[in-house]
């Protein structure tokens, strides 16, 4: 794509602070060219400083899956999962398999839950018919006309049925969404204990107890959603293929180069043992397999190498590097070495100062990217949202494979069961030509699917540990004096790991890199902007309100399809013990809360 | 058209700050409800209510300005009367010389970001109740553990524990954390309800939180409660059993999770096995961690239990339980009748027939 | 790291390390508690006594081929 010269035509200031209906704090402010219909500049900015990294320092690491769940007011659960993950490596710990499991189900009514909460009552509000008809109406006077092609499946006649179905609090499918999103929730409270912060996670298994009871009451509960689910697919695909048909040129809006990153989710725990040394297989044997995705073909699926691969830069933040520190881990558990960049060794430097968005530093967000050692490249990785990065390496990776989901290698075939109103439903989610808005919009309600047929497989396999008598479900440990751990998971909407290093058995440095600090990163030292950065600029304006009444509705579009959420901002570990202060982050792209040591 | 309500306030706007040092998991909690929803709320389903308008930003269809403009209206006294919603913790903005913790919105003047504390200067006083949503926002919560950078707050201590709306009602603070979710709902209502002229004030304990929600401490309401009594404890979180010698605080917690679950009856804390750490206190997090660790008043109490009550109520209790189990003897496939079967009973002359053995 | 305090401390009310571990005190992942709750077994099952203390021996299942599951 074609960088537009600053200068070329008449570029005017238009603001968006806060930005609604997603998680956290966002301010967008961008330079509109209107009239080539084309988005010149974009920077964002966050407003909000906590200090995590701050205050765990010298803390129990037990506390840090309880605590670490507060990053995160809806996937609060994930982080507590991750933390688990991490301090399972590092105590030398393995759950009982049946406690895996459970781990699993209550991740899975968790992506559930998030993903239709946030596709239909925050997303679609941009793509609904009182929306469309404020920036579209030529639009919404093509959707009236235009039949939706699946309508014997989900029921909505036209187009601009469906855009009607998710007017805020009366459409009919944002209502069901509400519910839905209560149910999963349910189900995840079975399971977890309570939502969005678990009460019965710990290091070494769960605290819930295994009986046929919890299982009967989470799966009737799953094939309860089945219908819902079944709907909810071919309603989203004819609403986005609309969109392309009717606006030839959408593929455009929110468009990348192809740089996804999967940490991947859903341990296998005949496989996993949480030890370092073995990583690379059990990663391989979840039940979402990791990847890092570029130009679409998949680079790796090892979860050592995607974990040495982390960097975090500077080059628009407003810190002091230190590459004169300490280096807390020289090397990994097999002896590979570990860079200085790399979040084990990260002390974070905050350096508070002016911001400059004239080659200057503009932002509290570090720069992760990912070392690819073929080509030497820093690539800064989005996650599509989650759900985009998640099918495309598990499609490619040709791994996963249960009586319900099949990765092909090109893509994923998806099984659900006969349910209440509906006959047996097999749905296919094919890695799509772009990386762009309307296919990380797209990829969200098919890992719904995913992850009730998921859900299904879990039961089975829970169940069977219970017809043989298996009820273990935490096993003991000692924290140990030293240690070393990290733990890669799937947030809902992508990537997650948790870096933890612990010393004379306390906290010494840990540091939790969620999605959207990759996908909301600044532009680096080496002048490569961050995802949302790229994702934004360049995006073609189809909005039909002029300056005046504008609503910005394929940028707010695009901002939106990365899920941003941004309480899990960065967190970075201060060595010294000195806090900084919070400023305003206007930046190149969205950030999350800066996170300020 | 005819009055909604009997105090003649027929809306009402509620204008939820989650800009605090949040996480937003109040928000995202209330949108968990059921007793009342959050849709029953805003489409005026329950009777007797004043309209409401709810802005809160993880829901609103508004963005930027359009959804900020309602903020400033009120500021300047010209919105109507509102509730005032805060979630997230306060940070101390007088710690530093330039710059912020945390804010809503911008100056359009000035270029730079309108500070929570700000808005709640402004918002707070001509609101008709203040409320405050989630341990963050009533008692400074996680973001104010020991050795944090931003020196946060609960609303109470920023406005000061005597703080009165224009309405006369103290802060109102709904803990916890996330806050449960029909906990706030129903408090809302209550308010809705009283700002409607329907209710009294809302009754509120010293820390400022609705009695019939927190005036009972865990213990009393968990169904584990039974194995304390008996004695009979768990040593590591496989155990279906109390969980007060493995970190549940239960007996000293205000919270009633484990009496109405999470999400009406499904899931909770202790009651589901997950200990209880305290997250609607005053106190939370520093005074219940590290969360794993058995708290150090509980032996006490738990070893009599323990150690001397509780295997004697058991054994005591198991012959009881055996005798009960037992069917009486009469019921059987015999050929006479041992129930004791006498249809004269009670007569004045009665001939008596042959009673059966007992 | 430059000294300017950005950010003015006073004199400490707590030390931010008085959260942890005290040797001693009990705790629910210390090794061998499994082993101590009567009713839970080495191989990962477990009996009646997990989770009643009246009378369990007899509310353990009565043949051998049903699985030994005792309530939440």
């Amino acid at each position: 794509m074609e960088k537009i010269k600053v200068g070329q035509g008449d570029l005017v200031q238009m603001n968006w602070d806060p930005i609604s209906r997603i998680i956290g704090n966002l301010g967008v402010y961008t330079k509109i060219d209107f009239k080539n219909g084309q988005v010149g500049e974009c920077k964002v900015t966050s407003s909000l400083f906590r200090g995590y990294s701050v205050f765990m320092k010298g803390k129990d690491p037990r506390d840090a899956n309880f605590i670490t769940s507060r990053i995160c007011g809806i996937c609060g659960d994930n982080h507590a999962t991750c933390s688990v993950y991490a301090q399972n490596m590092a105590y030398g710990i393995k759950p009982p398999p049946l406690a895996d499991w459970m781990v699993n189900l209550g991740e899975a009514a968790e992506f559930m839950f998030d993903h239709t909460l946030f596709q239909d009552n925050l997303v679609f509000v941009d793509f609904c018919e009182q929306m469309v008809k404020e920036t579209n109406p030529s639009l919404l006077a093509k959707a009236e006309q235009t039949a939706a092609p699946h309508a014997e499946l989900h029921g909505f006649r036209t187009i601009a049925d469906i855009m009607r179905a998710f007017n805020p609090f009366e459409g009919s499918v944002y209502k069901e969404a509400l519910q839905i999103g209560r149910l999963t929730r349910e189900m995840c409270c079975l399971m977890e204990g309570r939502h969005v912060h678990p009460s019965t996670l710990y290091a070494g298994g769960v605290g819930t107890v295994a009986t046929p009871q919890l299982f009967t009451d989470y799966q009737v509960r799953l094939l309860n959603l089945l219908d819902f689910v079944k709907k909810a697919v071919p309603l989203n695909d004819d609403l986005f293929d609309f969109f392309y048909e009717a606006l030839p040129g959408y593929e455009e809006v929110g468009r990348r180069r192809i740089q996804l990153a999967c940490w991947g989710s859903f341990q296998n725990p005949r496989v996993v043992d949480y030890r370092y040394a073995n990583m690379n297989d059990w990663g391989r044997s979840m039940f979402v397999t990791p990847g890092v995705i570029v130009d679409g073909k998949a680079l790796t699926n090892n979860l050592v190498d995607i974990n040495l691969g982390m960097r975090i830069l500077l080059g628009s933040s407003f810190y002091d590097d230190w590459n004169a520190e300490e280096t807390l881990v020289t090397h990994d558990p097999l002896g590979n070495p570990v860079d200085q960049r790399h979040p084990w060794n990260q002390t974070t430097l905050p350096h508070p100062q002016k911001r400059n968005f004239d080659g200057g530093n503009y932002s509290w967000v570090m720069s992760p990217r990912w070392f690819d050692p073929q080509s030497g490249e820093m690539l800064p990785l989005e996650t599509g949202g989650g759900p985009l990065a998640r099918l495309w390496s598990t499609a490619l990776a040709g791994l996963v494979d249960t009586p319900y989901v099949k990765a092909t290698g090109s893509s994923v075939r998806i099984q659900l069961p006969r349910s209440a109103n509906l006959p047996e439903t097999e749905f296919e989610w094919k890695v799509p030509q772009w990386c762009n808005t309307i296919e990380r919009d797209r990829a969200r309600m098919y890992f719904v699917a995913y992850a009730a047929a998921m859900a299904l497989y879990f039961i089975d396999q829970a169940m069977n540990e219970i017809r043989a008598g298996n009820t273990r479900t935490f096993t003991d440990f000692a924290v140990p004096e030293e240690g070393l751990g990290v733990g890669f998971h799937e947030a809902v909407r992508g990537c997650l790991s948790h870096h933890l290093v612990i010393r004379d058995g306390k906290i010494a440095n840990y540091h939790p890199y969620p999605p959207t600090c990759w996908n909301s990163s600044s532009t680096d030292s080496d002048g490569v902007p961050g995802p949302m950065e790229e994702a934004v600029t360049n995006t073609p304006i189809f909005e039909e309100n002029g300056q005046d009444g504008f609503k910005g509705i394929d940028i707010m579009r695009t901002v939106r399809s990365f899920d941003p959420c941004l309480p899990c901002g960065v967190h970075m570990y201060l060595g010294g013990g000195k806090v900084l202060k919070e400023s305003h982050v206007p930046m190149m792209g969205m950030v999350g809360r800066a996170k300020r040591p | 058209m005819a009055q909604l309500t009997k105090s003649g306030i027929d809306e009402v706007h509620v204008l939820w700050i989650s800009e605090g040092m949040s996480c937003d998991g109040d928000s995202v909690s209330v949108t968990a409800a059921t007793l009342p929803s959050i849709e029953q709320i805003v489409l005026g389903l329950l009777p007797g209510l004043p309209k409401v308008h709810l802005h809160n930003k993880v829901l609103s269809k508004d963005t930027g300005d359009d959804f900020v403009a309602p903020f400033h209206a009120a500021a300047r006294g010209e919105l109507g009367p509102y509730v005032f919603v805060v979630e997230g913790s306060v940070p101390n903005e007088e710690i530093h010389s330039e710059g912020y913790f945390s804010s809503l919105g911008y100056d359009h003047e000035t270029g730079q970001p309108i500070t929570l504390n700000n808005w709640i200067d402004r918002l707070a006083p001509n609101a008709l109740a203040v409320v405050a949503a989630g341990t963050c926002a009533t008692y400074g919560g996680i973001h104010a553990m020991a050795g944090n950078p931003t020196g946060c707050m609960g609303l109470a201590d920023y406005l000061g524990w005597d703080f009165r709306s224009a309405a006369g009602i103290p802060i109102v603070n709904v803990p916890g954390c996330p806050v449960q979710p029909d906990n706030f709902t129903e408090t809302l209502l209550w308010l809705l309800n009283q700002v409607a002229g329907n209710t009294p004030m809302i009754p509120l304990d010293d820390k400022l939180r609705p009695t019939w929600l927190f005036g009972k401490t865990v213990h009393e309401g968990c169904d584990r409660g039974g194995y304390y009594e008996q004695g009979d404890f768990a040593l590591d979180y496989n155990s279906p059993k109390c969980q007060v010698k493995i970190g549940c605080w239960g007996p000293v917690v205000n919270c009633n999770v484990p009496k109405r679950g999470w999400m009406d009856g499904v899931g909770g804390c202790p009651n589901v096995g997950g200990i209880c750490i305290g997250c609607t206190m005053p106190g939370f997090p520093d005074k219940f961690m590290p969360f794993m660790d058995a708290p150090p008043g509980g032996t006490l109490s738990s070893d009599f239990t323990h150690n001397i009550y509780g295997p004697t109520i058991r054994r005591l209790r198991a012959i009881t339980n055996t005798t009960l189990n037992k069917e009486p003897k009469w019921r059987h496939r015999c050929k006479e009748l041992n129930t004791g079967y006498d249809p004269r009973l009670g007569a004045k002359n009665r001939k008596g027939g042959r009673r059966g053995k007992d | 790291m430059k000294k300017e305090e950005s950010i003015r401390t006073g004199k400490p009310k707590v030390k931010p390390t008085a959260l942890t571990h005290v040797r001693g005190v009990r705790c629910g992942n210390k090794p061998g508690s499994y082993e101590k709750e009567p009713g839970h077994q080495p191989d990962g099952r477990s009996n009646a006594r997990r989770s009643t203390g009246i009378n369990a021996e007899a509310r353990n299942p009565i043949l051998p081929e049903m699985p030994n599951l005792s309530p939440a």
